[in-house]
């Protein structure tokens, strides 16, 4: 398959895993050393961000993405609908970009990095 | 993850060299340190290319710094993450200061470390336990 498309296949696993709940399956998707940025600026690491999806389900829909491939790196961007269900709390649905860094070790993709940025009018 | 002191070394004075470029309108200097598929992700989540980016900075001058730097090295590509702070003005001129996170991908070709992306996400103040994080 052409790495370009594997890191696509890699980011739809990590959609079903976080659309389904399965926490495991989405840290599998990820390194142990990986960095989550938050839509707000506060980072975390792997463990805190699986956390944080057990504590406020979501789904990831994914739109017009891109990859930029660099030997066994690559960087994946493109838009997203964050749509998360906190327990007690209205649906709140998050349109925004994201940035996510891919790295191929023994075979295999794992994602690096994420930062997501809210859209937003620019101030006047 | 395999960082060498010197590549760490490196890649700070890279973004030294382009913040200090960013903050004299330098945008050749600025040129050079990017790739040619640059992309920029604004504060607003808005999405530029190099030319665009280039635009913008010269359209709006600015001052940027940066705060201490994470800086992760995978081979040829190394990901920076830290503080960065925007001094600008606004449309009547009164200064303003921007804090932002900023999430930085640099790649190294032909022995040369390079800027390939940029996306900023604006900090708020930390929210209550009970906010949601998108």
């Amino acid at each position: 398959m052409d790495p370009a498309d594997e890191v696509l296949e890699l980011e739809r696993r990590r959609c079903a895993a976080v659309a389904a709940g399965d926490l495991v399956g989405l840290a599998e998707t990820l390194t142990e050393d990986y960095l989550h940025v938050f839509g707000g600026g506060t980072t975390s690491g792997r463990e805190d961000y699986v956390a944080e999806l057990k504590a406020g389900p979501r789904t990831h829909e994914r739109h017009n993405l891109h990859v930029r491939v660099y030997g066994d790196t690559a960087v994946l961007t493109g838009n997203i609908t964050n749509t998360m269900r906190y327990p007690d709390r209205p649906v709140r649905v998050v349109e925004a970009f994201v940035t996510q860094v891919a790295v191929k070790h023994g075979g295999a993709w794992r994602f690096v990095s994420w930062q997501i940025t809210p859209k937003r009018q620019p101030a006047s | 993850m395999t960082a060498s002191l010197d590549d760490i070394a490196v890649l700070t004075a890279l973004e030294d060299a382009r913040c200090r470029a960013i903050s004299a309108g330098d945008l050749d200097t600025l040129r050079a340190m990017l790739t040619d598929d640059y992309l920029h992700v604004h504060m607003t989540g808005r999405v530029d290319d190099r030319a665009g980016h280039l635009a913008a900075v010269a359209a709006r001058p600015r001052r940027s710094e940066r705060g201490a730097l994470d800086i992760r090295v995978y081979g040829d590509l190394a990901v920076l993450v830290g503080e960065q702070v925007n001094h600008g003005a606004d449309s009547e001129g009164r200064p303003t200061a921007t804090r932002a996170v900023c999430h930085q991908v640099a790649v190294r070709e032909d022995g040369a470390w390079r800027v390939a992306s940029v996306q900023l996400t604006p900090l708020r103040d930390p929210s209550p336990a009970s906010e949601a994080r998108p």
